[in-house]
């Protein structure tokens, strides 16, 4: 064979091996692409799943919340019922005793109402706001004894305090029971006068301090509020000492003076 | 004078006829008492009351505000809502239909007293 035949042969065969090459190159590409494409797709359906899942926490999230409203708004309308229950009964008698007993019923059902009902106002489901529900507890009260707000002035002071609810209901009784009692029996013969009420809270100690002072009459002399018959004092003292784990100070210098101090109580979370 | 006359949508019996009994107690008269939107709608038709105390939140395919917009439209009768609910969209909704008040319960009766004052004069003002 003369070279120049060699030649012409070995262009020949590289030409084929490239092209062979070539060809190998183009499905090898082929294949890389429909790769990435898979991988691309598997990526996108996983990121998809992933926003739906995300979106279904949301919403799951979203409805705890609107059910846990629900069911605030319930306890408050059953406990509306109660009281309603109550002034229907109250109407069915002419006994001023009687009358007392229920009133005071309806005004201790309205103080675990209002809980629920400051309590279903979204985003803050777990606290309650004290400075909102005393100022609505208060108004209940003046309007059922028919109190002048500007014969008794009530001044409050807080500081944007908020509590969970296990101590904000027997909280919220105990000072149901000291407003009463001061508009009942601190300015008798339409005596004007002053009520303050200021709860804090101490940072370190974690402890609230409740005070509801009055400058009126005084309690009786001989009163001792561990050993009294009426509920009201009862509850006072038991809900702070029993419930609450607190303590009852008594000032009796001028009007009457209640320090009740209570640390928050400590359940497991429950929601 | 007589009486002002005074229906009332509610689907708690019991909440009704504390209503109820307030009401007569400040000097009204309470034409019925209806439990739902179509017995409202009804008994407006037949007692023709002055003014009407609804509830928003009832049982029944309708509620408070459907049966109001139709008794409205129809006889012209004021209304006062009545809820427990501070719900966005149920104020929303009331707010787009003919109403003359918006009580929030519990309510006094004084309150109650003062808000029916009010819608009938607004009612009047308006005729």
């Amino acid at each position: 064979m003369s070279s120049q035949a060699l030649t012409v042969l070995l262009i020949a065969v590289s030409i084929a091996m490239s092209g062979v090459i070539f060809i190998f190159f183009l499905v090898c590409l082929g294949r890389i692409e429909n790769n990435l494409l898979k991988s691309r797709k598997k990526l996108e359906t996983e990121v998809e799943e992933r926003i739906k899942a995300e979106r279904q926490i949301k919403s799951s999230l979203d409805e705890k919340e609107l059910l846990l409203i629900e069911i605030h708004h319930r306890v408050k309308n059953n406990m509306q019922i109660v009281s309603s229950l109550l002034k229907l009964q109250c109407r069915q008698t002419d006994d001023p005793h009687v009358i007392e007993i229920l009133n005071e019923s309806q005004n201790r059902i309205q103080a675990m109402a209002l809980i629920h009902e400051t309590f279903y106002q979204p985003g803050n489901l777990t606290t309650i706001s004290i400075r909102e529900y005393i100022k609505n507890m208060a108004i209940n009260l003046f309007d059922t004894y028919a109190i002048d707000p500007e014969r008794i002035q009530l001044i409050t002071e807080f500081e944007g305090i908020s509590m969970g609810i296990d101590t904000a209901t027997p909280c919220g009784l105990i000072i149901n029971e000291l407003i009463t009692n001061c508009l009942k029996y601190a300015f008798p013969n339409k005596r004007p006068g002053k009520i303050n009420i200021t709860v804090k809270k101490d940072p370190l100690l974690k402890e609230f301090q409740l005070i509801v002072q009055d400058n009126g009459v005084g309690l009786p002399r001989d009163l001792d509020i561990y050993h009294t018959k009426t509920l009201g004092l009862q509850l006072v003292v038991n809900l702070t000492t029993n419930q609450l784990q607190g303590s009852v100070e008594v000032h009796r210098a001028i009007g009457t003076t209640f320090i009740i101090s209570f640390k928050e109580l400590e359940y497991k979370r429950r929601i | 004078m007589a009486k002002t006359k005074i229906m009332v949508v509610e689907d708690e019996w019991i909440i009704a006829n504390d209503i109820k009994d307030s009401l007569i107690e400040m000097k009204y008269m309470v034409t019925s008492i209806a439990t739902s939107g179509e017995e409202a709608i009804r008994k407006a038709e037949e007692d023709r009351p002055d003014l009407i105390l609804m509830d928003i939140v009832l049982k029944g395919e309708m509620d408070g505000i459907d049966a109001a917009k139709n008794i409205y439209d129809k006889l012209g009768i004021p209304i006062i809502y009545l809820t427990a609910y501070v719900n966005e969209y149920l104020v929303e909704k009331a707010k787009n239909s003919e109403h003359f008040g918006y009580l929030l319960k519990p309510f006094k009766d004084k309150e109650l007293d003062i808000a029916i004052n009010m819608a009938i004069h607004k009612a009047k003002k308006e005729k």
